[in-house]
């Protein structure tokens, strides 16, 4: 086993002196789940990503890939001490803005929040149509590698929707390019679909194409609060199943609304419902489902319009950072169940955490069947995890810890238990990292 | 292929009355619409999941080829069993499983007929977007395997945005499932790397999709031009002022001669390109979008822009559109599509480039493609028995995909690669690029029995 000095020495011959290492005093944030990685490199071209790799496969280093550290406590703990991470910090240049073609092409490390500021400025303004958690911090390599997805996906879909090509760096240290800015490409193999949600375990994401989005005329909120999550889930139901195309469609319960600044926490529950595009079409279906609402018996509605309305889904897309704020030692779970579940999901998962005395707040995804449980790291939680994936898993679905802290995950499984087509992922991940190297033991399955 | 055992034991799995073995039937599952024929060993119709297990079990036990078919409409040598072997045709396995409206999924059996699952899913006012021109015939199966696009995708995106699971069988026989009615499920996305590869990798028996709630409303605008040119220049405008409709699809000349004279839809014969515009969503507002496209349509020169006053007049323009293959096909015995796909800004250059290569080899071209996603169809017209022309039309072919390559974009969109785009494949992929689809090839079908001979060169 080679030491510091030697990683740092090896990393200096093999990618040059512009690769930065850091290899004393490493910084705790870079620890993943408590253990210190030997060295942390910063390569500034996918070049030197790649013979970084190559020595990591030669020496068979464990590797983990790091963007912005916003989710680095995804993931099992790793089986095996870390020896380096690889930090796309440096990796930060948008490479080709084709708004005209509605694609663009980055580097990992740029975050998203940076390439929707340069998009907006473009001619009429354009986005990538991706709202996860995280804004200043998270990089698109990130979240291709976590599929982190937020409320617009009811509309736009995730990554597997919206990303049509990717420069991986393998585990052997092979560069390679998969799609394209083709939003049809069938020329082989879909490999993009590999990388998503992979946590890096088949590779360093090194760049990535997105599909793009003019951004819309006109978006508001319509915030509709009901006493009971009947009258709630019977809304939700009547919007999903008509022909109004909302951006989003929220539910969440008291404890999470008392977070955000816009929303009155009186009612237990809420439902906040987004829209975007042409003007008419956003007024309009404000003012029917706002009326739907006051039918299906909420007392009142709110509308959320201009800056309040950004605000608002700031606060959406970011409730992990406001939660951990207050709660340092969190747990945050995500359940997907089929979307008719959804909540009844949260029904008997607000039930568990309160039998087992768990402080939570809990929103869904009320249109895409996913629940995100913010919960504070108590003894209990093992408990409520173990109730919540049961729900979950028994109706077709699953739930992930999406964070939990080191001493959180010794009792629990991140990701449950692979299902029959563990034995082919394991495979995949056989294949391409024989030795594993990359992110050993994170993902699924001890994959 | 081993034999008479092995027709036996076929026999034993799915009846004698579902292997079919003679020298007629192998010819009819022996072809495709690409211009590649073979013929398989026999063609076995399973009717469950446990069929296609025990049949890929039987397979790899004597290494013989698996070719799984739909309605062989695939348009690059996919289906066509150029090794021989088994060819499992799932005619049989054509249940809609379960509309589960409820969950916005639907499952289905791979034989299913993409526009009777469509014409079902209508009685309860839902849709399966993708639509294939070939929809009327083409399985759900056949669309998983070679991730179909259709003239929607522009706005609601490509088969493998709406497949969320599927029950595959794998080479050995073993069968697992992936994905499923909820989303991000977790672990590796192997629903989206199977969709498109060409049944090459694993067989799917059960498939589950995604449905939405039928549109409230649909505007469906005609505009006419007198250039190719205008036409190529109209997509890229209405794009780029920030407008994504539904469809943006472009006819031109040559096709709507044959168009008119095969179905009488109302295309101008004297137009030299047709566009057809298609917006869906909530009605308010809609008024208003297709104004600011007219506008667009003006400014680049139009003839004349009209908009279908009723769902019949809608229905006839779609139906000159999703005939154009086969009408085209009247024009000349064959036609080659290319499938290449450029960034929608080089839609206007690749066009008028396409036209000089067809001139260039004296080959008529008729162009009827979703012009909204950069996807071109040029079809080179030719005589099969002219063999002349064979050798122009596919000299032609390849420079066309090489030139839609070279402008940054692929040489297959929607149609696969087949058995015939597999040279090509080095235009866009290096040597490591393939080399990775090869390892993932290799993991899933280590024998190499599942559809051999396509997408890679061995």
């Amino acid at each position: 086993m080679t030491g510091r000095d030697d990683i740092r020495i090896m990393m200096g011959e093999v990618a040059g002196t512009s690769v930065m290492i850091e290899s004393s005093g490493i910084p705790a944030d870079f620890s993943v789940d408590g253990m210190t990685p030997r060295a942390i490199v910063t390569p500034r071209t996918l070049n030197e990503a790649a013979a970084v790799i190559s020595c990591a496969h030669r020496e068979k280093w464990a590797v983990i890939p790091r963007g912005g550290g916003t989710k680095m406590a995804r993931g099992n703990v790793p089986d095996r001490d870390i020896d380096i991470v690889i930090s796309t910090q440096a990796l930060s240049e948008i490479d080709d803005c084709d708004t005209g073609n509605l694609t663009l092409t980055a580097k990992s490390g740029v975050t998203l929040n940076d390439v929707q500021r340069h998009l907006a400025r473009e001619g009429h303004g354009y986005c990538v149509p991706l709202d996860p958690p995280y804004t200043e911090g998270a990089t698109l390599g990130g979240i291709v590698a976590t599929n982190a997805s937020g409320p617009h996906r009811y509309l736009y879909g995730t990554a597997r929707d919206i990303v049509l090509g990717m420069t991986v760096i393998t585990p052997d240290g092979t560069t390679v390019h998969y799609g394209g800015k083709t939003v049809k490409n069938v020329t082989g193999y879909d490999m993009t679909k590999l990388q998503i949600g992979a946590l890096g375990t088949l590779g360093f994401i090194g760049a990535v194409t997105v599909r793009l989005l003019p951004l819309p005329e006109a978006a508001a909120t319509l915030l509709v609060p009901f006493a009971s999550l009947d009258d709630a889930a019977s809304y939700i139901h009547d919007i999903v199943h008509s022909s109004y195309t909302p951006a989003f469609i929220e539910l969440f319960d008291r404890e999470y609304a008392a977070r955000l600044s816009r929303v009155p926490a009186e009612e237990p529950y809420c439902v906040a419902i987004g829209f975007c595009g042409v003007e008419e079409a956003v007024a309009r279906q404000m003012n029917d489902l706002a009326q739907w609402g006051e039918r299906e018996g909420a007392r009142s509605t709110m509308h959320i319009m201009d800056d309040a309305h950004e605000i608002f889904i700031r606060e959406l897309r970011d409730y992990p950072v406001t939660w951990t704020g207050e709660f340092p030692a969190t747990v945050m779970l995500t359940s997907s169940v089929p979307l008719s579940r959804c909540t009844a999901h949260l029904a008997a998962a607000r039930s568990a955490a309160e039998k087992e005395h768990v402080a939570a707040a809990f929103s869904c995804h009320a249109g895409n069947g996913i629940i995100r449980t913010y919960c504070e790291a108590a003894d209990a939680v093992p408990a409520l995890i173990q109730t919540m994936r049961h729900n979950a898993v028994s109706c077709g679905g699953a739930l992930i810890v999406e964070s939990a802290p080191t001493a959180v995950k010794a009792s629990i499984d991140v990701w449950g238990t692979p299902r029959t087509d563990g034995i082919v992922m394991e495979r995949l991940k056989m294949r391409f990292d024989p030795n594993s190297i990359f992110s050993p033991g994170r993902f699924i399955g001890g994959i | 292929m081993g034999g008479k055992d092995v027709i036996r034991d076929l026999e034993h799995i799915v009846g004698k009355e579902n292997v079919l073995t003679s020298e007629m039937q192998r010819r009819l599952y022996g072809y495709d619409a690409s211009l590649f024929r073979a013929q398989p060993d026999c063609i076995v119709l399973p009717s469950s999941t446990d069929d296609v297990a025990q049949v890929s079990a039987l397979a790899h036990r004597n290494k013989i080829p698996l070719i799984a078919r739909g309605a062989g409409t695939n348009l690059s040598g996919g289906s066509v069993p150029m090794e021989g072997g088994i060819l499992l045709q799932f005619s049989r396995m054509n249940r809609i499983s379960e509309i589960d409206i409820e969950n916005h999924r639907v499952v289905v059996e791979p034989g299913v007929i993409t526009l009777d699952l469509k014409n079902e899913l209508a009685r309860y006012g839902y849709v399966y977007q993708p639509d294939p021109a070939s929809e009327k015939v083409t399985t759900l199966g056949g669309n998983f395997a070679e991730n179909s696009g259709g003239p929607h995708c522009l706005k609601y995106g490509v088969t493998t945005n709406h497949i969320l699971g599927a029950e595959i069988v794998l080479a050995d026989g073993t069968v697992i499932t992936v994905g499923g009615k909820a989303s991000d499920l977790p672990g590796y996305d192997l629903t989206g790397l199977l969709v498109g590869s060409e049944g090459t990798l694993g067989i799917a028996t059960s498939l589950t999709l995604r449905i939405m709630p039928k549109p409230e409303a649909v505007k469906t605008l005609l505009a006419v031009f007198n250039t190719l040119e205008d036409g190529g220049n109209t997509v890229s405008a209405i794009i780029a002022d920030g407008i994504v409709p539904a469809t943006l699809e472009m006819i031109d000349h040559l096709t709507i001669t044959a168009v008119e004279e095969a179905f009488h839809v109302g295309f101008p014969l004297d137009a030299a390109a047709v566009l057809l515009i298609e917006l869906d969503g909530v009605s308010d507002g809609m008024d208003r979008l297709a104004e600011r496209i007219i506008d667009i349509c003006r400014r680049n020169n139009v003839y004349k822009v009209t908009a279908a006053r009723n769902d019949a007049e809608r229905a006839k323009l779609w139906a000159g559109r999703k005939g154009a293959f086969g009408a085209v096909g009247k024009l000349r015995p064959n036609y080659l599509v290319c499938d290449g796909t450029v960034p929608r800004t080089a839609l206007p250059e690749v066009l008028a480039k396409v036209m000089e290569i067809g001139k260039k080899y004296d080959l008529p071209i008729a162009n009827v493609f979703h012009a909204g996603d950069g996807n071109l169809h040029p079809l080179l017209l030719f005589d099969e028995r002219n063999a002349d022309d064979v050798k122009r039309v596919h000299t032609a072919g390849n420079e066309i995909l090489k030139l839609c390559a070279d402008y940054g974009g692929t040489i297959s969109g929607e149609h696969g690669i087949g058995t015939e785009k597999r040279d090509a494949l080095s235009f866009v992929l290096s040597p490591a690029d393939i080399t990775a689809m090869t390892a993932v090839k290799e993991v899933f079908d280590p024998a190499g029995i599942l559809n051999p001979g396509k997408i890679f060169n061995a």
